[in-house]
């Protein structure tokens, strides 16, 4: 809650949360580190899950024997699903760099390790995308708090409904 | 590993990023993301039993 009462008086009702001349920031920053981007704009929570999510989506998509596929394929499926699974950033650098995803066709689980591979790459794009919104305030940030319901729409406290002059009932 | 177990940890960490791009506030996100994980998991059930159906 104290989070959320930081976020409301740093900046005003649907205000963007971060820099507006600087989306790309925590844009580049979900591509490296799911859910990075979103916590650079003060939403932990939110980063956190999608942090435990695509995380474990792609250590699964390991785990499978799923196979990073290469972008110098000729086969067009195979490029496309190469350019899915680059959309997890970093996961992807680090587990080339450290020798995984090579995959194992003969394994039972391959296809689904690459369809988790796949999935968790889209998804991190789709992060990515949501933190640039976030950042540019394209998406109406703060209207209803992270970690609380708010209030009931039309709802108001007693003291907003004196403001305007119209007793509550 | 079976389909059906598979299926259903893709859908539980499918289901939550959903729910926080698609929602805002934790209660929808909660209803969200339950209501994505039952639907993946029992379409899978639908299609399977309508398929060994149409075998």
């Amino acid at each position: 809650m104290a989070e959320t009462a930081g976020r409301s008086r740093a900046r005003p009702e649907g205000a963007p949360i971060g820099t507006a001349a600087r989306p790309l920031i925590p844009c580049a920053l979900a591509l490296l580190v799911p859910g990075l981007g979103h916590f650079s704009l003060d939403r932990r929570g939110t980063g956190a899950v999608y942090f435990g999510c695509i995380g474990l989506l792609f250590a699964f998509g390991i785990g499978m024997e799923g196979e990073l596929f290469p972008l110098d394929s000729g086969a067009p499926l195979t490029l496309l699903a190469g350019l899915a699974e680059m959309g997890a950033g970093g996961l992807y650098v680090a587990a080339t760099l450290l020798g995984y995803g090579g995959g194992d066709p003969a394994a039972t689980t391959y296809e689904y390790g690459y369809a988790f591979l796949i999935a968790a790459g889209l998804l991190n794009v789709l992060v990515a995308l949501d933190a640039w919104d976030l950042a540019t305030g394209a998406r109406r940030a703060g209207t209803e708090p992270e970690g609380d319901a708010g209030p009931e729409r039309g709802a108001g406290t007693e003291a907003e409904a004196g403001a305007k002059g119209t007793p509550r009932r | 590993m079976s389909h059906l177990l598979a299926l259903t940890l893709f859908a539980a960490l499918v289901s939550p990023a959903f729910a926080c791009l698609m929602r805002e506030s934790r209660r929808d996100r909660v209803k969200f993301a339950v209501g994505a994980f039952l639907c993946f998991v029992g379409f899978a059930f639908v299609i399977g039993w309508g398929m060994t159906l149409l075998d």
